[in-house]
């Protein structure tokens, strides 16, 4: 390999989260642009354009524990209209997204390619949920936002823990990360945002506790 | 009050575990909290006389409850509530020699009330299996709530205008607290789906009640729900992979 080649600047875990974000931020670009295209930002388009450059390949993940785990959450999160677009992307992998972009930003296992990456992302998902909770407030007079949340989230939350375990062995070390930390930003944030659309927030702290208990 | 489906008698006593359990902790835990109020009364004298109303009314609901499990043939199981209360137990026993009272309104008019809460209020829809105990455990979850009120207004006027040192009581207390009495209530999310309940959805209420407290008290409400949720989520990820919780 040449100096130049631009994998050579993210060590294997790296490569190896970057190929799964790429995988993910793909995915919402794709609901995005098939059901709610105005959350499908520039921002996000380029920072999916430049996660293609920097892992064009599945290479890093193929054969690793985090496979399937990443396989099932992704199949999990097609949605199949606008409503359980923005509540599982919008609102939900955004969150996931923003909350491992922002504890990058400080991991002594993130190099400076990784936090560059990670500050691109966590201001696309930044912009990607303000949008999102737009969208989600004009329909919050018309449709009971709380069931469609619910309903829509429920396959993807069930696959957290998986994802969290294969994460934590592949990747927590490297990162000094924990997933469960992960979560409780995510938790927090979402709770918070479920609330601001009028959500009963008792009903979603169970919605959320239920599934991460795989109950 | 309805006639049970089945007589409880008829019933064999492996399946009598989860409410022998269940019922164990609620008369154990309810003369834990009449201790613990009695304890807090000799530390903050100006509040005695209400506080020992409190421990009063909580002995009372033991009283109840254990009356309650005699007239449907149930043997709260003391030894399952001695080991969940023990590591509370300690926890008190230390606030107490500390002379901490605020710590113990935390713990008890709080934690253990939430918790308490999150289950008599849901067990309510299916108390009429066991007959005799739908107005016991209606008249004690009224009188929770009214523990907490108190305590919450306590606890507001101690840290008026000291929200900052309200979060450093929470943090101290809550780690130890939510450890243990969360840790109880993960423990029993099993037996409470065997009695129709949800463990998970008592589990989910106590948190957001006891969020609901912190924030009644002034603790923002997002830090308030981080905290809880962050100290519930290693407890809900050693459930989930049946791991030993406490
Ligand atoms: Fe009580
Ligand atoms: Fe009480």
């Amino acid at each position: 390999m040449t100096a130049t080649s631009p994998l050579e600047t993210l060590a294997p875990p790296e490569r190896l989260l970057w190929t799964v974000l790429r995988r993910l931020e793909t995915l919402g670009l794709e609901q995005y642009e098939q059901f709610v295209p105005a959350l499908a930002t520039p921002a996000k388009r380029s920072l999916v354009e430049r996660l293609r450059n920097e892992v064009p390949t599945d290479e890093a993940l193929t054969g690793q524990e985090l496979e399937e785990p990443v396989r099932d959450l992704c199949a999990a999160a097609l949605s199949d209209s606008a409503l359980a677009t923005l509540c599982v992307q919008g609102l939900t992998l955004e969150r996931l997204g923003q909350a491992i972009y922002s504890r990058l930003l400080t991991s002594p296992g993130a190099g400076p390619l990784s936090r560059h990456l990670a500050e691109l992302g966590g201001a696309a998902a930044g912009q990607t949920i303000a949008l999102a909770l737009s969208e989600l407030q004009q329909r919050s007079s018309t449709e009971n936002l709380l069931a469609g949340y619910c309903d829509a989230t429920e396959p993807v939350l069930a696959c957290f823990d998986a994802l969290g375990e294969a994460g934590d062995r592949a990747l927590g070390p490297h990162f000094g990360l924990r997933f469960i930390d992960v979560l409780t930003d995510v938790a927090t944030e979402l709770i918070g945002n479920c609330v601001q659309l009028g959500m009963n927030r008792r009903k979603l702290v169970c919605h959320l506790t239920a599934a991460f208990m795989g109950a | 009050m309805s006639v049970p489906e089945m007589h409880p008698a008829s019933l064999d006593l492996e399946d009598r575990l989860p409410i022998r359990r269940l019922m164990g902790l609620a008369v154990f835990g309810e003369m834990l909290a009449a201790r613990i109020y009695g304890l807090m009364a000799q530390l903050k004298p100006e509040h005695a006389p209400i506080l020992r109303k409190f421990a009063s009314m909580e002995g009372q609901h033991a009283t109840w409850f254990r009356e309650a499990c005699r007239c449907n043939a149930i043997e709260p199981d003391k030894e399952f509530a001695d080991h969940e209360l023990d590591y509370l137990i300690a926890q008190v026993n230390d606030h107490f020699a500390a002379g901490d009272c605020e710590a113990l309104a935390v713990v008890q008019g709080f934690i253990v009330e939430s918790m308490a809460i999150a289950i008599y209020e849901p067990y309510l829809q299916v108390a009429d299996r066991y007959p005799g105990t739908r107005d016991v455990f209606a008249r004690a979850l009224e009188e929770e709530r009214y523990h907490v009120d108190w305590m919450t207004r306590y606890l507001r006027l101690r840290f008026f205008d000291a929200e900052d040192e309200f979060i450093r009581l929470c943090q101290r207390v809550n780690v130890q607290g939510i450890d243990c009495i969360g840790g109880t209530m993960m423990k029993i999310a099993d037996y409470l789906d065997s009695i129709g309940l949800s463990g998970a959805d008592c589990a989910g209420s106590m948190m957001d009640g006891y969020s609901e407290l912190l924030e009644r008290v002034g603790i923002p409400s997002k830090e308030a729900t981080r905290n809880v949720v962050g100290l519930f989520m290693p407890l809900i990820r050693k459930y989930r992979h049946g791991e030993t919780i406490k």
